[in-house]
């Protein structure tokens, strides 16, 4: 292993390598930030340059272009709400939530540090363990695929920004939302009313940024000017050193958690936040503070989301194994220089392995040293005006969304789900369940119809396998202990957490827990200067005065 | 050392050009916009100013590949500009129904294949036919043929022993392909339909997810395109080729009969072809000047070269031959689809 880590840097620290793998962060990091224009799309618009390269070197710059993005989605949604790609819906809930605590730089400053280390421990166990992983992947078949998604469904509906019926109702209507479009199995359009625009179902980019972007704009409209007022609060750009101390452990495991689940086939960056950000919540010792400007909640799901995109190259460098779209076309990539992923990859062709993995070490470092600095400009992006920063944002999110597919269709898609997002936002509903569940939806409903043709409609199936089981048996015991610990030491834990936090919003937090999520009318969220002030409660107190 | 410096140079120019070419991504929806040249009055000129090209697949892809080979080759031919722009979806449905809606003035064009024109209006209840597109000529011809494989443990060797099973317990042997309404799925159908041979199909996402399932143990074959990693893992054992789609057996899998050996001669129809066309109602002559343009472009070599030797027909065949092979797709996909 040390023989071939000498063969990576030596590939990846040649001068044509450094720049590409710089070529490709900075790439990567702009097009994360830009809606619309995803890893996958730039990939696809860059690969016949590639052919003119040495084999490493495309890899290299590919590879850079897929985690930099993992980052660059990260900024917008932090200062915006406005998630550019699924992995990053997570990373709303509570980098959003610290942005309007004018505590932006923290958020973003963290992201950055989590990545980097998520993305450094992914590439420690890429070369350590590639090789006997790869094969436990394989054995993730469709029914063990089930048991992950209703895995990830469950933890999507606990996620428990506010009231948990109101996440179930949310996570359903993504499910349903997830039904448009060709039927996987039989092909059969569905629900599309006869319109070819349809048939795709509806792109993940209109949706997230129709709910969450949009949404959000309006919901800031319909405040006056909600934005201004917290750029005005913006003053530390460095995480401090409380952040760094809450920040470690959910790093940490955020790492571990990454790097396992980047490794499955098609789970990847979605499932890895969702999961890091629920163990999280259950393991912190105010669970309450989540949703409401945690930095435990960006720290844990940036640095999962990173790892991952870093593991996945497992299964696709050993096996020769694909397990999303933009390792599919990296895969294309290799294809065409004449090279085969694969079990023979490593033997044949160490330059490439390795190179990769040590670039990516490299490429890492770059996005952690260019991006800390930048910290601090896209933080003051802030206090550009309200309506100067609302009219760009609008315009770049519907160019965005239109030049997925260049149909017009998606623009008015985006506007409607703009709409529902702002009336949701008034009606206390959350958007993240139904995003998350809409991701999730199709990879089950794939699976079970899979799993069922298999068995030749025999349900037995889906306890049959070791895998599955394991994961069922997991669900059953996390519920178990939940529902005993609720019942144990339900109330003595809520006065313990008022003990544990200053007086009067121990108050506060007390009575507010033994009410309804409706009638919460707090008073002046405000005045609170404690760093996990609920603002989420404060503007919900603003529209409730307002009705 | 020489050949280091001008690896380094060739390195560096790439570097530029994709910074270059993430500019012009930028603009690229205002030069599509742009070019709307108004086509009135029958009197004019053909080509009156730039052509749009659409691909109705997405960049990167043997379509998009194929149509931008094409694209400044016809510009030249016809002495202006042609324009490819990707507009996606509904398995090139939403891009076909974009050029159909627009002039039939030769002014836009599109790349099709019997999938987009032929099959997807049936399979998905659209409201457009291959009535409303003007052919002008084959484009390419896609050889690359399916594969049927199972994997190194699998209890059948050859083709003989795994169609055997599967007649002696229909609906038993399951068989993964790339995608529900896939020349693949649809074959496997007829196999069913007109041989009475049948295999459970299951449908994955991309030949990738199937190929995955097969190493796992979870299906008991697949039926995918003959990409170098199949034919790899077929070399090193991993895999067992069963039969072949191709009408004959392939050079570089010669001890794998053809399915027409194994007695199902009709199942011959998993082939891909582009041809280039354009909204129906096309005047004749500038169907004429098109299809002379096409064909001056396929015997172009620098053209041929970037869309394949091996893909390009040796004569050249028109929109009338390719509206031939239209037909006769439709019919066998009304037979099986229904409509």
């Amino acid at each position: 292993m040390l023989d071939g880590l000498f063969i990576g840097f030596g590939v990846a620290l040649d001068p044509i390598n450094l720049l590409y793998v710089f070529v490709g962060v900075v790439i990567g990091t702009a097009i994360g930030v830009l809606p619309g224009l995803g890893p996958t799309a730039t990939i696809a618009l860059l690969l016949p340059l590639t052919y003119a390269l040495d084999p490493a070197t495309a890899i290299i710059m590919l590879a850079g272009i897929y985690y930099g993005s993992m980052y660059g989605g990260t900024i917008t949604s932090v200062l915006l709400r406005m998630p550019g790609e699924a992995a990053s819906v997570v990373t709303t809930f509570d980098g959003y939530q610290m942005a309007k605590q004018g505590r932006a730089g923290p958020a973003l400053g963290i992201a950055a540090i989590g990545s980097f280390i998520g993305g450094i421990v992914s590439v420690i166990g890429l070369a350590i363990f590639a090789p006997m992983l790869a094969d436990a992947a394989l054995a993730f078949g469709p029914v063990a695929m089930v048991a992950l998604m209703v895995l990830g469904l469950l933890l999507v509906t606990s996620l428990g920004m506010g009231s948990s019926w109101k996440a179930l109702v949310m996570a359903t209507v993504g499910l349903l939302l997830a039904t448009v479009g060709q039927d996987q199995i039989s092909g059969m359009p569905r629900f599309n009313f006869g319109s070819a625009s349809l048939l795709d179902g509806f792109d993940f980019v209109a949706i997230a940024m129709g709910l969450f972007g949009v949404g959000e704009i309006l919901h800031n409209l319909e405040q006056g000017g909600h934005l201004n007022k917290i750029a005005k609060k913006v003053t530390k750009i460095m995480p401090t050193r409380d952040d760094a101390k809450r920040s470690a452990m959910p790093i940490v495991r955020g790492s571990l958690l990454g790097f396992f689940i980047g490794i499955l086939p098609g789970g990847g960056g979605v499932l890895s936040s969702l999961a890091s950000y629920a163990l999280e919540k259950r393991v912190a010792k105010h669970p309450e503070r989540f949703g409401k400007g945690a930095i435990e909640g960006v720290a844990g799901p940036e640095t999962a989301n990173n790892a991952s995109s870093t593991s996945a190259f497992v299964p696709l460098l050993v096996l020769g194994i694909p397990s999303n779209v933009v390792l599919a076309l990296i895969f294309g990539a290799l294809l065409i220089q004449g090279i085969t992923p694969g079990p023979s990859l490593i033997p044949n062709h160490p330059e490439i392995f390795w190179g990769v993995v040590a670039s990516m070490v490299i490429g890492n470092t770059m996005l952690l040293i260019l991006n800390m600095p930048m910290v601090g400009v896209f933080v003051q992006l802030l206090r550009v005006p309200m309506g100067i920063l609302v009219t760009f944002a609008i315009a770049i999110v519907l160019i965005g969304t239109y030049s997925i597919a260049n149909d017009p269709f998606d623009i008015w898609l985006v506007l409607g789900f703009g709409i529902l997002g702002w009336l949701m936002k008034r009606t206390g509903f959350d958007p993240g369940p139904l995003v998350l569940a809409f991701v999730l939806g199709p990879i089950l409903e794939a699976s079970v119809r899979q799993s069922l043709l298999i068995s030749g409609g025999d349900f037995t199936v889906f306890i049959g396998d070791p895998i599955a089981i394991t994961i069922y048996t997991l669900i059953a015991v996390g519920i178990a202990f939940a529902t005993i610990r609720r019942f144990t030491k339900g109330r003595p834990s809520v006065l313990e957490q008022a003990r544990n936090i200053p007086p009067v919003t121990g108050l506060i937090e007390l009575v507010r827990s033994r009410r309804d999520a409706k009638t919460r009318t707090t008073t002046d969220a405000s005045a609170d200067a404690a760093a996990y002030t609920a603002t989420g409660e404060g503007e919900h107190a603003d529209s409730t005065s307002k009705q | 050392m020489h050949s280091m410096s001008k690896r380094y140079r060739r390195s560096l120019i790439t570097a530029g050009a994709i910074m270059g070419v993430m500019l012009l991504a930028g603009c690229s929806g205002a030069a599509g916009a742009g070019n709307s040249a108004a086509p009135d009055g029958e009197a004019a000129a053909f080509p009156n100013g730039d052509i749009r090209f659409v691909i109705p697949y997405s960049a990167g892809g043997p379509t998009d590949v194929t149509a931008r080979a094409l694209a400044p080759c016809l510009g030249d031919a016809l002495d202006t500009n042609v324009i490819a722009e990707n507009i996606t979806g509904g398995s090139g449905s939403v891009g076909l129904q974009d050029m159909i809606s627009k002039p039939a003035d030769g002014q836009t064009l599109a790349i099709v294949s019997p999938g987009m024109v032929a099959l997807s209006p049936i399979a998905n209840g659209l409201d457009y036919s291959r009535e409303d597109v003007s052919s002008v000529g084959v484009i390419s011809y896609s050889y690359s043929p399916m594969v049927l494989v199972v994997g190194e443990d699998s209890p059948y060797s050859s083709g003989e022993e795994f169609f055997a099973a599967a007649e002696e317990a229909p609906a038993t042997l399951t068989v993964g392909v790339s995608g529900a309404s896939t020349p693949q799925a649809i074959e496997l159908q007829r196999l069913a339909d007109e041989y009475n041979v049948e295999v459970i199909v299951v449908p994955f996402d991309g030949s990738a997810g199937a190929i995955t399932a097969l190493l796992g143990g979870h299906v008991d074959s697949v039926f995918v395109n003959d990409q170098e990693d199949v034919v790899q893992r077929i070399g090193s054992g991993d895999f067992t080729a069963l039969a072949v789609s191709s009408p004959e057996r392939q050079a570089h899998l010669p001890d794998t009969p053809t399915l027409v050996e194994l007695g199902y001669d009709d199942l011959t129809l998993a082939v891909t072809i582009y041809a280039l066309a354009a909204p129906a109602g096309m005047p004749d002559d500038v169907v004429a000047t098109l299809s002379d343009a096409l064909e001056e472009c396929l015997s172009n070599p620098e053209t041929v070269s970037a869309i394949g030797e091996n893909y390009i027909l040796p004569e050249y065949q028109t929109g009338e031959e390719f509206d031939g092979f239209l037909s006769e797709a439709e019919k066998v996909y009304t037979r099986i689809l229904g409509s």
